[in-house]
């Protein structure tokens, strides 16, 4: 059996032990025993992908992985239970931080032969994963109250708008064509422009609302993982990537629901001119 | 990547966006919060892509992947540590 075969039927279980782990989740008493599968086939899926036969050299994952993990183990330690919340949505912003660096990191080594399909994978897990972490780094910084709340800026809305437009069409150029000389510019042009528009939608949110405007983020990281999976060809990553993007997605709704508010206008959130409930 | 692979593949996303709404659905909402840090822990996933692209030949990219792979293992196990860390008996109205 070759590599190959063997990395996919790992993909293929791990995708299988997420679901019937996420499914324990939603009951209190089973929901640690859910996670701990979870981690299971986490784990289990990068052990397996470490054998994918393009990967050139190991120092860097494994540096990055030694270094990382051990400080999220010592960080997750530390953190006390009623910062649950605002550390979760941290994790999630460095979720969306690491697609964003993939799909720089993709594009710098292997700009040529991307075509439009790759372009837009590239453009989505950068997009995305901009402002799903510029928005979780603002939910925590709020939740944490490392911001003061300033009097909102008459017709914010529209910048949100006006920047959400520039991501749209920044990135379109530089789907386009991603090995033009401007790609580059294009590509940072739709990075801070996600950025931007990260901040200002979750801005507006009610401290009480955050869960919810969290969990959209969550999705949006979901789908830039999806898209990074585009990129990579990886399947683990495009089925894991859309499931946690319909999680973040329904839910951000079920949580409007449950809340008794109209689900459209809180979502909304910095698109909006105010929230109203 | 070709059309029969590329939607082969947008079917696995369809359907598991799909199965994304559908798990929700059947959630209460007194675990809506216990759910979504499930959710963000699985949202790690995107360290198999760091792996791969810290794996590059080319060097920046190389580099770029490596902090990458940095910050998505930190989200990853950062994550599955503090949902392990959740009191497995429901506290009453205890999530602020």
């Amino acid at each position: 059996m070759d590599t190959y075969t063997l990395v996919n039927i790992v993909y293929l279980l791990a995708a299988v032990v997420f679901v019937l782990g996420l499914r324990l989740v939603r009951h209190p008493e089973t929901a640690r025993k859910g996670n701990q599968i979870v981690a299971l086939g986490m784990a289990s899926a990068v052990v397996a992908t470490l054998m994918d036969t393009r990967i050139e050299r190991l120092e860097y994952i494994l540096a990055g992985l030694a270094i990382g993990g051990l400080g999220g183990l010592r960080f997750a330690r530390r953190t006390p239970a009623k910062a649950h919340l605002p550390v979760m949505a941290l994790f999630n912003g460095l979720g969306g931080l690491a697609s964003w660096l993939v799909a720089w990191a993709e594009f710098h080594a292997h700009a040529a032969g991307q075509g439009l399909l790759g372009g837009i994978a590239l453009w989505l897990a950068a997009g995305l994963g901009g402002a799903a972490f510029s928005g979780s780094v603002t939910a925590w910084a709020k939740l944490e109250e490392k911001i003061i709340a300033a009097r909102p800026l008459a017709g914010r809305q529209y910048i949100t708008r006006f920047a959400a437009l520039g991501v749209l069409l920044t990135g379109l150029l530089f789907a386009g064509d991603t090995v033009a000389p401007d790609a580059y510019r294009y590509f940072a042009l739709l990075s801070v422009f996600a950025l931007i528009v990260g901040v200002l939608w979750v801005a507006p949110f009610a401290n009480s609302d955050l869960p919810t405007a969290i969990s959209l983020l969550n999705g949006c990281s979901g789908l830039a993982a999806c898209a990074a999976g585009f990129v990579a060809e990886n399947t683990l990553l495009i089925a894991a990537g859309a499931l946690v993007g319909g999680i973040g997605t329904a839910l951000a709704i079920a949580m409007c629901r449950a809340k008794k508010q109209p689900a459209a206008n809180v979502l909304a959130g910095g698109f909006a001119a105010s929230i109203e409930q | 990547m070709e059309t029969t692979v590329l939607l082969f593949l947008l079917f696995i996303l369809a359907l598991a966006l799909f199965l994304g709404f559908e798990l929700v659905s059947t959630i209460p909402s007194s675990q809506h919060l216990s759910f979504l840090s499930g959710s963000i822990a699985v949202s790690g996933i995107v360290v198999l892509a760091a792996v791969l692209a810290a794996g590059d030949g080319d060097d920046v990219a190389s580099l770029i992947g490596g902090c990458a792979a940095a910050f998505a293992a930190f989200q990853a196990v950062g994550a599955y540590t503090v949902n392990d860390q959740m009191p497995s008996a429901p506290d009453k109205q205890e999530e602020k």
